[in-house]
């Protein structure tokens, strides 16, 4: 009975009919999409208070790279969750490649967008199938050329087996800023055409961050990209701003541009930092105001 | 410890509602000699071969009758065993569960989850099995020794030749003792391996579907999968070859009896009577055959089990398993005691000296660690990925066993780091904290009682005030499975507010900010500043807004402290604090 039940669970995310997607880079376009949180997609009667994201609209050309930025719980999250179709939208259409994601095959949508996220789930399993993520078909030389791209190569060498050591709990000492390099590298194996980074680096010490900032650049290059982040810091590669809040677009345009206009949300979030680099009274105040540059 | 010295401290527990449900067993194994004597009467007196006291009516209704007790004594004997089964299974379980409590918090398990619930769940279950065989074991030798005297004064050599195939397969079994228990430990083993996987893809779904790793994950599972296929077919096949050999010995055993005793009865000695009571009489000599077959089978593969869940135990004393406890399986338990309001000791400083740790895979660690904290004061530890912030914290708590050093409260030694760093000394927020799928008032209260705290000043400090205003079921929303239905930043100051609630002496944050936007954080930490009285804080980030309000910080750097003093004396000194501060702004612009 129990199995039957759920062997007989309805899916709600069907699989598209396999659309091709164009190689290299690809767009990103968000047409006045609506998503809330645990409505069956049929029930229009969520009221606007307790959408996830109302009327959200988007344009990435490939290669342009975007930058998500607005407070915890703003809707961040959910704006990949709806590109990875781990969701459906109640209203509006998501493309990829100017193609409905919906046409597209589930494996296929999800072998062209690579995530990085903040939380890295790691299995009881050896180093190599926690890179690889099972997948047999890499050779050893693309997983160390990888290692050592991410900057692992120092925790990598500590192992007593190599990409056989198995990981487990604790026993490796795996940090959590160390795990999320790893979820680096298994994007890197995967070589996708659009890439989100979402908090990615939120655990990386400042200087880890900088050490990998040339292995994240390359792995950005020729690439469509998504960066989330609280860190302005993190962002400074982006083409394009979107801010969130409560689901709403509140501001967006190209970085540099909202930056330099003084009355701009971003303009303001970067002084906000800048007050406070003031503060400290080291030397690098200078630095910091090239970012507005 | 060997398979008996754990048993028998088992068996004592609870040991007059043992002894009484092996009365009973013995009464019921008893009552079935009684069909047997009174089938030999019935006969004697049909063919009226021998004399006989009763009339026929008398002997129907005394063998009608005993049918009746029979099965009476079986009901509640079933009753009474499964009862006393789960007793002791509950007892194994809440002796390691306590068990695990007690380990150091980052190392309560050896292995996986899912793994430790497989041991948990498969390898208790093997009590059950043992039980069941120890009291078919104990009531046949009972049943088949009453027998035994009665066919003996009938027939001496007919009886020995019945008990004969006994000695068979008692050889056999010892014989195979190795085979049973290796196959059983490969078993075991394998089926933890599945069982351990499966509990962490299930927790990584969403992982595993962006990654698309869906065929590869099936693939690995597969493989896992038919190794414990494997291994339980070895193990079940070597099982039922023995019970089925036992089995055979004792049945090919029977036939000859019967050619036998054909033999008897033409010569004059053996009645019809005496033949119904041979022929009642003989299943239970392989019945016997059986219960020492399975007993001796059941008792290495309980071995085994015992020997995995010793090492859950992780190095604590063997007897901890099967020590004594009340198990509440028809009461209630006793209510909870309500966590000690009472602060027992104020801080006025903890000062920490010489910490060392090394994970033991690895060897990377901390090593020599000094640490003071005075009474509201703000100290930020800072370094690298892989530099040992974390590692100082868990030592520091007692979520990891330190190697060498010493923590001191108040200058008094503190014995225990992790019995003593809870609420109300301190309290703690992971850098990954867990939400478990309750609703969110639940996960910050966690078990603490709500009448005591002041839930809605916890929420304010953790800066969760506008966005539980704008959950449609406010403190009620149910968050979700890990809490997938809130943000990361939300999860990250919902476990503040667990923490706030608690209003520890040392408040002890693990990169609580790495989720939190610029300003959500400034305003998280203003709060806590503003408060009538600066708590004490003891914070691992790298963030420049906790760095500026540090009254104190220390740098490490693999494992050791590179520098400590004021932001800046660091910034004008050390080198490795120079690269943590600027990177954070230092654009390639």
């Amino acid at each position: 009975m129990r199995i039957e039940e759920l062997y007989n669970t309805p899916r709600t995310i069907l699989d598209g009919a396999g659309a091709p997607l164009p190689a290299g880079a690809l767009t990103v376009e968000f047409e006045q999409v609506s998503f809330t949180y645990g409505v069956p997609s049929a029930d229009e009667t969520a009221d606007a208070t307790q959408k996830a994201l109302h009327d959200f609209s988007l344009q990435l050309t490939p290669g342009r790279k975007l930058g998500l930025l607005g407070r915890t719980g703003s809707g961040k999250t959910t704006v990949t969750r709806l590109l990875l179709r781990l969701y459906e939208p109640q209203h509006g259409v998501i493309r990829l490649g100017n193609v409905d994601i919906r046409d597209l095959r589930l494996a296929d949508l999800r072998h062209h967008v690579g995530i990085v996220t903040q939380d890295v789930q790691l299995f009881q399993a050896s180093v190599r199938d926690n890179l690889t993520l099972f997948d047999a078909a890499f050779s050893e030389t693309q997983i160390l050329t990888v290692i050592e791209t991410v900057g692992l190569s120092h925790w990598f060498q500590a192992l007593p087996n190599g990409l056989d050591t198995l990981l487990t709990g604790t026993g490796n000492g795996l940090s959590a800023g160390e795990a999320q390099l790893l979820a680096f590298a298994r994007v890197f194996l995967k070589d996708p055409s659009l890439v989100i980074l979402d908090e990615a680096s939120s655990r990386l010490d400042p200087a880890t961050e900088q050490l990998i900032e040339r292995a994240v650049d390359k792995l950005l290059e020729n690439r469509t990209a998504i960066v989330i982040a609280h860190r302005l810091a993190t962002v400074q590669r982006v083409d394009d701003i979107v801010i969130l809040e409560n689901g709403r677009i509140s501001e967006a345009g190209p970085r540099l541009q909202l930056a330099a206009t003084p009355t701009s949300r971003f303009a303001h979030l970067l002084q906000t930092g800048l007050e406070s680099v003031d503060q400290s009274g080291s030397g690098t105040v200078r630095r910091s105001i090239r970012l507005i540059d | 410890m060997s398979t008996w010295q754990t048993i028998w401290p088992l068996l004592r527990y609870r040991g007059r509602f043992l002894s009484l449900l092996l009365l009973g067993s013995l009464a019921l194994y008893g009552l079935t000699v009684v069909p047997g004597v009174l089938s030999r009467e019935i006969f004697n007196r049909l063919t009226e071969q021998a004399p006989v006291r009763l009339g026929l009516w008398t002997l129907v209704a005394l063998y009608g009758l005993s049918a009746v007790a029979r099965q009476l004594i079986y009901y509640l004997l079933s009753l009474g065993s499964t009862l006393h089964r789960h007793l002791l299974a509950g007892l194994l379980r809440s002796n390691l569960l306590d068990q695990l409590f007690q380990r150091p918090g980052a190392q309560a398990l050896p292995a996986s989850s899912g793994e430790a619930i497989s041991r948990f769940r498969d390898d208790v279950n093997s009590l059950g099995s043992f039980l069941g065989s120890g009291f078919h074991l104990v009531s046949s030798t009972f049943q088949a020794t009453i027998a035994a005297i009665i066919m003996v004064r009938i027939n001496p050599l007919l009886t020995l030749m019945v008990f004969a195939p006994l000695i068979l397969v008692t050889v056999l079994i010892n014989q195979s003792r190795r085979r049973i228990v290796q196959y059983r430990a490969a078993n075991q083993a394998a089926t933890g391996r599945v069982t351990g996987v499966l509990g962490e893809f299930f927790g990584a779904v969403q992982a595993i579907k962006v990654a698309g790793a869906e065929q590869h994950i099936i693939g690995y599972l597969h493989k896992l999968n038919t190794t414990r296929r494997q291994a339980a077919i070895k193990d079940r096949m070597f099982r039922e070859l023995l019970d089925a050999l036992s089995g055979n010995i004792a049945e090919l055993g029977a036939g000859l009896i019967l050619l036998l005793m054909a033999q008897q009865m033409q010569a004059g000695h053996f009645t019809i009577g005496d033949f119904a009571l041979f022929v009642f009489f003989l299943p239970w000599a392989s019945n016997l055959t059986n219960a020492i077959g399975w007993m001796l089978a059941s008792q290495r593969q309980l071995g085994v089990s015992f020997d995995r869940l010793h090492i859950l135990l992780q190095g604590v004393p063997a007897e901890t398993l099967v020590r004594h406890r009340p198990v509440y399986l028809t009461s209630e338990p006793p209510p909870l005691s309500p966590p000690a309001s009472v602060m027992l000791l104020p801080l006025v400083t903890c000062v920490a000296t010489g910490l060392n740790y090394d994970y033991p895979a690895t060897k990377r660690g901390i090593r020599a660690i000094n640490l003071h904290l005075q009474r509201g004061s703000f100290t930020v530890v800072t370094g690298r990925i892989g530099s040992g912030k974390t590692t100082l914290l868990r030592v520091l708590l007692g979520l990891l066993p330190k190697d060498a050093g010493e923590i001191r409260w108040n200058g008094d030694l503190v014995a225990d780091p992790a019995t003593f760093f809870v609420p109300p000394h301190s309290a703690y927020t992971p850098q990954a904290p867990r939400l478990f799928s309750d609703p969110l008032r639940d996960n910050i209260l966690l078990g603490w009682p709500a009448a005591q705290v002041n839930l809605a000043d916890a929420i304010h400090q953790a800066v969760l005030e506008t966005d539980i205003a704008q959950m449609p079921e406010g403190l009620d929303t149910v968050v979700g499975p890990r809490g997938v239905r809130l943000s990361g930043g939300q999860v990250q100051r919902a476990a503040a507010a667990r923490m706030f609630v608690r209003a520890p002496e040392i408040l002890v944050f693990d990169d609580l900010s790495s989720a939190l936007d610029v300003e959500t954080e400034q305003l998280l930490w203003a709060r806590l500043f503003a408060a009538a009285e600066r708590p004490t804080c003891l914070v691992v980030s790298h963030r420049r807004a906790a760095l500026r309000r540090a009254d104190h910080i220390i740098v490490l750097k693999d494992g050791r402290v590179e520098d400590e003093g004021t932001l800046d004396e660091l910034l004008g000194r050390c080198a490795e604090m120079q690269q943590l501060w600027q990177g954070d702004w230092d654009g390639r612009h």
